[in-house]
């Protein structure tokens, strides 16, 4: 078969009226789902899981697929409207989102990131259409070495992601590494840190940790300071959602480089969007002319990491349908649902299964053209919210916190970290230490860890191996010049204030 | 007295027709804790036996997924429910027989605190390598880590899983020495084999076989006592001169300790009678599992039996 | 935001003695290994280290600033003590209730314990607050998403 009659194949499936419902029924309760703080991917395609069993194997994971990139849209406007993340992964965008939404630019800042997530999901679309067998091969490349030295340029190039002082941003990158480590050692089994309790042996839940340093601290501190979020009822207004001329120049480029960005990390097993999301941000904030607007509203702080982790949900299917090999939690559930099914997920999947493989492609484009359709009317809804007094207001966000917290573990321990993390993010954002770089340690260390020492079992104990492997030695290579540079540039920086202070004026 | 007289009286009537006493039991819904979460094989397998009891007999199943380390959280849990046959799960060999003697923090006694029901299916480890290995077979393996110990690495898919305890079982069987390289879950692991990373890869016999189909990688051997169905021509391990050696992924149906015998014997009744089901059965065969059933009693021996084995490994392998 | 030397020299001091202790606790606890087979104490160790080395530098460079602006007026660091307190026990008090006591007791928990928080909230608002978000999170959790907790229960586990 040609490519374009596998398209029509796939359009043919996608289109038809029962699928079309179940795309529908997915974005819609992945967006509704995605909004609720706490209630990620994978708490919301658990609860609808059951439901999948009396679908046929497409009709299931063509809803499945479309909770998934569904939360992604959703989870940016708990973080914009309130910097609260509806899911870790849309935890960045809170850091520009949330100041244009306090400048009264909520509903540019909620149709951007909508357009953003729409331009970052058809590039994700795109490639995993064209290219999958090419790219599933690259991925194949990838060994721990690799890894380890991706998560090293990761780490090195946000270091400075957020503004305010470097060395606290650096202590927070640390306390998210040692927070990361809390849990069974892969390699040995050993408890590290969990002090006896058993619900710690599979380590921090990343929601608690998100939901306490961001949800709960940001409501400790908005209590009593705000009575209605401060908006005035005229940013409501459709009229008010507008971007500027300025807004639509300056988010040409952060698009495509968030795309970017955002379907290479797709493609890799366990990495997936919240890292996509961060690296983009990272991106950006290096390539600005004027990295100080950052945190302060900067259009590009959103418009990058929100393609990025589009993107990226969409090249995430890239390994799992081509190879059989789930990059996620999420994506093993998607296999299972197929499994239900009786149909063996895996290399063959594309020839034996062309109208499913294809249909749900393209129900892929279908599903985010309704999602921007859906989002843009609602908006206003979500932006109105804004005009609910906070003293009533911030009691329902705790509520969503704790029930979406405990619903993705069905653990009621994780809503106690969430208290934990809440309080400890309070005290460290009244010293003005910025949460996001705690997010990336504990997000980027454990997997730093868990790569390099297979690495170096892997190497049979020989730390050449870094070198050795031409992919790894170019990464590690790129990283010392970003070092190197980020040294130099601080230090002239340093010495041309110095002389400019001791000149007389 | 008069408790064994209804016992008795109950089964009575199960040995005259179980559908009669399905009218008593279970006289509301029935919690069912899967320690892992949805999606996983578990899962999978407890709603696909669960539907089928459900239209059998009409009772109503409600999962509880509770998921946490390595599937003992949702056991511990169980274990501590009100034996009254309303709250049941879904245990496996990791989560019953090998993590409670790994790990201290494990508080229950898989035999004492547990009323065994029935057995369900079991999936034998497939042990797979690159297509391009320089090793032809299995055979070959175990010569090249005779002539150099350790000079083997072997992936599973995680620390403690039955993956790692079938190669540490071998190796206190045959005095061997591999060496371990824990990935966590199967994705990396895979594109390590077919990348030529690792030399060999241990896993549950469904998980690999579509990449074996598939002609990226070859199956060595599996690690049943007899040759599996699916694939008769693979050397078992235990054929290559392990005596007795077996590491089968196996999944029961247990229910707090001092459950009532009327509900237990009604529990497994059903499952049974599912278990007979041919479209449930040709299911769970075509994913690789062989079907067990059996009375609870066969059960109970059997899981003694492999607590006691796995306890041995444990402590020969010096992995507590 | 306001840079407190004073405040960021304590945090400093706090940062580096926690990294210390970690990265003693990980030596004296988790086997180190070798560099083929590392054990689950070296990263601990490691960014236990690290942590302190920052804490140290962090404190040093604000002592290095206190001491060259003596006699300027610092911004005391404020805390909300009685927000942060309400909402801890409110979430705390969730986490304790929905098991055993099933959802709505623990919404009807966080929801009351925190709105207290805010001053402008009288008892009869809490009251209609808490009843009117108990009923929205039973009709879409329980009855919209399936979610298998009781709404009220005595000693569900």
């Amino acid at each position: 078969m040609t490519f374009a009659d596998n398209i029509v194949l796939g359009l043919e499936t996608a289109l038809s009226l029962n699928n079309l419902m179940w795309c529908f029924v997915g974005v819609f309760m992945g967006t509704l789902l995605g909004v609720i703080p706490g209630i990620g991917v994978l708490a919301a395609i658990s609860m609808l899981f059951p439901l999948t069993f009396q679908l046929e194997p497409t009709a299931a994971l063509i809803m499945l697929a479309g909770i998934w990139y569904g939360t992604t849209y959703g989870g940016s406007t708990a973080s914009i409207l309130l910097n609260v993340p509806g899911t870790p992964s849309s935890a960045i965008t809170a850091l520009d989102g949330y100041p244009m939404a306090q400048q009264g630019r909520a509903g540019v800042a909620l149709l951007m990131t909508t357009l953003a997530s729409f331009f970052g999901g058809s590039v994700g679309i795109i490639l995993l259409m064209g290219f999958s067998g090419t790219i599933s091969q690259m991925a194949l490349q990838f060994s721990s070495t690799e890894y380890f030295a991706l998560m090293l340029l990761g780490l090195i190039a946000a270091s400075g992601m957020t503004s305010g002082a470097m060395i606290k941003g650096l202590i927070m990158v640390c306390l998210g590494v040692l927070f990361g480590l809390v849990g069974s050692d892969i390699y040995s089994g050993a408890r590290r840190f969990t002090f006896g309790l058993v619900e710690l042996a599979d380590g921090i839940a990343l929601v608690a940790l998100a939901l306490g340093l961001f949800g709960v601290s940001e409501v400790i501190a908005s209590v009593g300071k705000i009575s209605a979020k401060g908006v005035d009822p005229a940013s409501v207004s459709f009229k008010a959602m507008k971007p500027t001329r300025d807004d639509v120049r300056r988010s040409w480029f952060p698009m495509l480089r968030g795309s970017a960005v955002g379907s290479f990390f797709g493609t890799l097993p366990g990495t997936g969007p919240s890292i996509a999301a961060f690296m983009s941000y990272a991106l950006e904030r290096r390539v600005a002319k004027e990295p100080e607007r950052f945190g302060k509203g900067a259009i590009e702080g959103i418009m990058g990491p929100e393609s990025a982790n589009n993107a990226a949900d969409q090249t995430a299917f890239i390994p799992t349908l081509a190879l059989g090999i789930p990059g996620s939690a999420t994506m093993a559930l998607m296999l299972g649902a197929l499994m239900i099914h009786g149909i063996a997920p895996g290399p063959q999947l594309m020839t034996e299964q062309p109208a499913l493989f294809w249909g749900l492609v393209m129900s892929f484009w279908i599903g985010n053209l309704l999602l921007l359709v859906l989002n843009i009317p609602l908006i206003g809804l979500w932006v109105r919210l804004l005009t609910v007094p906070y003293q009533w207001l911030f009691p329902a966000v705790l509520m969503f916190v704790c029930i979406g917290t405990y619903s993705v573990n069905n653990s009621g321990f994780d809503v106690l970290l969430v208290a934990f993390f809440g309080v400890l993010g309070y005290v460290l954002r009244s010293l003005s230490f910025p949460a996001a770089p705690m997010l990336l340690g504990f997000v980027l260390g454990p997997l730093m860890e868990e790569h390099f020492r297979r690495a170096m079992l892997l190497g049979r104990g020989d730390p050449m191996t870094f070198l050795h492997r031409p992919i790894s030695a170019t990464v590690l290579l790129i990283t010392l010049v970003l070092l190197i540079w980020g040294i130099y540039s601080a230090v002239s920086k340093r010495s041309a204030s110095r002389s400019q202070r001791s000149e007389p004026r | 007295m008069k408790h064994n007289l209804i016992a008795l009286a109950g089964a009575a009537f199960i040995a005259v027709g179980g559908s009669a006493f399905a009218q008593s039991y279970p006289g509301g819904n029935i919690e069912y804790v899967v320690p892992f979460p949805p999606g996983g094989g578990t899962d999978v397998l407890a709603r696909q036996l669960n539907d089928q009891i459900a239209r059998q007999t009409g009772w109503n199943f409600v999962i509880l997924n509770q998921p946490g380390a390595g599937g003992t959280i949702g056991m511990d849990q169980l274990s501590r429910a009100e034996a009254d046959g309303l709250t049941i799960g879904m245990a496996q060999t990791s989560n019953l027989a090998v993590n409670p003697a790994m790990n201290p923090e494990v508080q229950f006694d898989p035999l004492t605190d547990f009323t065994p029901i029935a057995l369900v299916n079991t999936q034998p480890m497939g042990i797979i390598t690159n297509s391009d290995s320089p090793h032809a077979d299995f055979a070959a393996v175990l010569d090249a880590v005779r002539a150099e110990p350790g000079s083997i690495l072997y992936g599973t898919p995680g620390n403690g899983t039955v993956s790692h305890m079938a190669i540490e079982r071998l190796m206190v069987q045959g005095d061997l020495e591999f060496e371990h390289v824990p990935y966590t879950g199967i994705a990396q692991a895979i594109s390590d084999v077919m990348g030529g990373v690792v030399d060999i890869y241990v896993g549950s016999l469904p998980s690999v076989m579509q990449h074996v189909e598939a002609g990226n990688v070859r199956l060595l051997a599996v690690t049943s006592a007899q040759p599996h169905p699916l694939v008769p021509d693979v050397p078992t391990v235990a054929s290559l001169g392990f005596e007795g050696y077996q590491a089968e992924d196996w999944k029961a149906v247990v229910g707090p300790a001092g459950m009532p015998e009327d509900a237990v014997a009604a529990l497994n009744a059903a499952i049974n009678e599912a278990l007979a089901d041919a479209d449930l059965r040709a299911a769970l065969e075509a994913q690789g599992s062989v079907v067990l059933g059996g009375t609870a009693e066969e059960f109970s021996a059997f899981l003694a039996e492999e607590v006691a084995a796995w306890a041995e490994v444990v402590s020969s392998a010096g992995l507590r | 935001m306001d840079q407190n030397a004073r405040a960021d020299m304590i945090a400093g001091l706090l940062v580096c003695g926690a990294g210390i202790v970690i990265a003693v606790y990980a030596y004296a606890n988790y086997p180190m290994g070798s560099l083929r087979r590392m054990g689950p104490g070296m990263f601990p160790m490691g960014s236990g280290s690290i942590l302190a080395l920052l804490g140290l530098v962090l404190a040093i460079n604000s002592w290095r600033s206190l001491r060259a602006e003596t006699g300027r007026d610092w911004p005391t660091v404020q805390f909300e003590l009685r927000t942060a307190f309400l909402s801890v026990v409110g979430v705390v008090a969730f986490a304790l209730l929905l098991r055993p006591l099933g959802l709505i007791p623990a919404v009807l928990a966080v929801v009351g314990i925190s709105a207290l928080s805010d001053g402008k909230n009288t008892p009869l608002g809490i009251g209609v607050l808490a009843l009117f978000l108990a009923a929205l999170a039973t009709i879409i959790f329980k009855f919209g998403l399936g979610m298998s907790f009781p709404l009220f229960a005595w000693n569900w586990s």
